[in-house]
């Protein structure tokens, strides 16, 4: 089902004298997670103010559920918003959550609360105002009243911007949650595709405010190569043992490990492989979201 | 008012702005405290058994709106209130409700912050009236003045300053909206100056709510409640306009 349908939307601010974003056209589908690619100043963060509301179109509509967003208020209800961190620095973080429920009449989510906090992980600073937090802390606190709604459509503006890779991690984990559990499309703007491609199951990329390529599961993912010295019977039967238990790929001296593979087990994997003093070269094939950026 | 005026006052009321205006009101009790020492600040002179409460919380009324700093920390508040939203983006957490409903549920909750710095100062005004100035000899002991003139003059001094004040604070609105904090709060104390001098001004004196204050009560008090309604009415037409188109 068509969720939201974005057609030949453009903006040009009164200050330029070209489009910031022209003729964006596309569609997002319940439980679509897509990621949003493109340089700095590609249009990005204009495409996701003008799906807020932020920004007004030059020309083109977006429809949510069939309805235009730019005619009627309340229309984005149903909308997870951050694309800034934002809440109120004065406010403790319940109290901001608690806030954000009371202007948008949504106090029966008053329960989610304790629940929000606790999947970011920030339950227990809770009586605490985010002003003095950390940044990764403060994106979470705006993550957290995103969620607290049980929206059906998140927006996301570099969300893993400033999150060391343990909260990186830890977001990516509680977007996937969140979308199992409630179905929920999202659209993630980010620079950082290996969290992207860990995530999203559709891409769109944008440069210089054109959508140049859409991409529905991505056709090559990135993947790293480790080169191997000559076998002997004995590594021969390490290899084999290697390729069973993690379902890697072998060919020409070359061990195919996918990007999928876990942290723990990529180690196991070059442990193993180290002890028998066998890698020779480790190669990063790029992927398809990583080309887009090389080919311009 | 609306939904949102209640959730917008109390989150306003939390502010550290807000608490330090609000603190302005308790300025009567500095008498408690200039009383200690023999000094010739905040000195009090009138005749023998003249002064009643009324007259001297209309005193305490336009030495606060003289001395400009609990006005200026209102400005500062309208600032933190428009201005700091919309450039530090926490309007997103408001997503699509319609924006006149935001902007009323903002000025409402500002004025319902007036309202209470007005009932606050009244309060200190009694308690510093009843428990210090009544000892004074210049005291009357009265809550309201001698003669029917003086009430209705204390009485239109009174409304004029927070007429004046709500004016002020709608024009500082207006200005948040669209400009940044430094250009408010100069244009704003502009406004609170040009409001101080016109009634002094043959050409200017009826600009303004304050200069009907020696006029006939029966019409002044009415005159005055137009003209500002007459202000606030297009400052909020305005504000209502830029606000619903603004980017950010």
């Amino acid at each position: 089902m068509t969720l939201l349908t974005v057609n030949a939307l453009s903006k040009k601010f009164k200050a330029n004298d070209f489009y910031s974003l022209q003729d964006a056209t596309f569609t997002v589908n319940e439980g679509d997670i897509v990621g949003l690619v493109g340089k700095n100043g590609a249009g990005k963060s204009t495409l996701l103010k003008l799906l807020t509301k932020a920004l007004r179109p030059s020309h083109g509509s977006i429809l949510f559920e069939d309805k235009d967003i730019n005619v009627q208020a309340n229309v984005l209800d149903d909308f997870g918003i951050m694309i800034e961190p934002v809440f109120y620095p004065h406010l403790t973080v319940e109290d901001n959550l608690d806030f954000f429920l009371n202007i948008h009449d949504k106090k029966e989510y008053s329960q989610n609360i304790e629940s929000t906090l606790k999947l970011v992980d920030l339950w227990e600073v809770r009586k605490r105002k985010p002003k003095n937090f950390s940044f990764g802390m403060k994106q979470r606190t705006a993550l957290a009243i995103a969620l607290v709604t049980e929206p059906k459509f998140i927006l996301l503006d570099e969300p893993f911007v400033g999150l060391d890779p343990v909260g990186v991690n830890n977001l990516i984990e509680i977007l996937k949650q969140w979308s199992i559990k409630n179905k929920t499309s999202m659209i993630i703007s980010s620079h950082q595709l290996k969290e992207l491609e860990s995530i999203c199951n559709r891409y769109i990329f944008i440069d210089a405010g054109h959508i140049k390529k859409q991409i529905s599961n991505l056709e090559q993912p990135s993947q790293m190569s480790i080169i191997l010295k000559s076998l002997d019977d004995k590594t021969s039967a390490v290899l084999e043992e290697l390729v069973r238990s993690y379902q890697l790929h072998y060919k020409n001296d070359r061990l195919i490990i996918p990007n999928s593979l876990s942290n723990q087990d990529l180690n196991e994997v070059l442990g193993k492989l180290a002890a028998q003093d066998l890698i020779a070269e480790i190669e990063k094939q790029e992927d398809e979201l990583e080309n887009l950026f090389v080919e311009d | 008012m609306n939904r949102l005026t209640i959730p917008t006052l109390k989150m306003l009321l939390k502010k550290k702005e807000t608490i330090i205006t609000l603190l302005f009101s308790l300025y009567p009790l500095l008498l408690f405290i200039v009383d200690w020492f023999h000094t010739n600040f905040m000195q009090i002179g009138a005749p023998k058994n003249s002064l009643g409460f009324l007259e001297f919380f209309s005193g305490v009324e336009s030495t606060q709106y003289q001395i400009a700093l609990p006005l200026v920390a209102f400005i500062y508040l309208v600032c933190t209130i428009f201005h700091d939203e919309i450039s530090s983006g926490v309007l997103f957490l408001y997503k699509d409700i319609d924006r006149t409903k935001i902007l009323n549920a903002k000025l409402g909750a500002l004025f319902i912050i007036y309202f209470i710095y007005f009932g606050l100062t009244l309060l200190s005004s009694l308690i510093t009236y009843y428990f210090s100035i009544i000892k004074k000899p210049y005291a009357s002991g009265k809550f309201l003045p001698q003669s029917n003139s003086d009430l209705q003059y204390v009485v239109l001094t009174i409304i004029s300053i927070m007429l004046v004040t709500i004016i002020i604070l709608s024009f500082a609105s207006l200005l948040s909206i669209k400009f940044g904090n430094g250009v408010t709060i100069i244009l704003g104390i502009l406004m609170m100056l040009t409001a101080s001098i016109a009634p002094q001004l043959k050409t200017v004196k009826y600009l303004f709510p304050n200069g009907y204050v020696n006029s006939a009560f029966n019409i002044a008090w009415i005159v005055m409640i137009v003209i500002s309604l007459v202000y606030c009415s297009i400052m909020y037409i305005i504000s209502d306009k830029i606000f619903k188109k603004l980017e950010f």
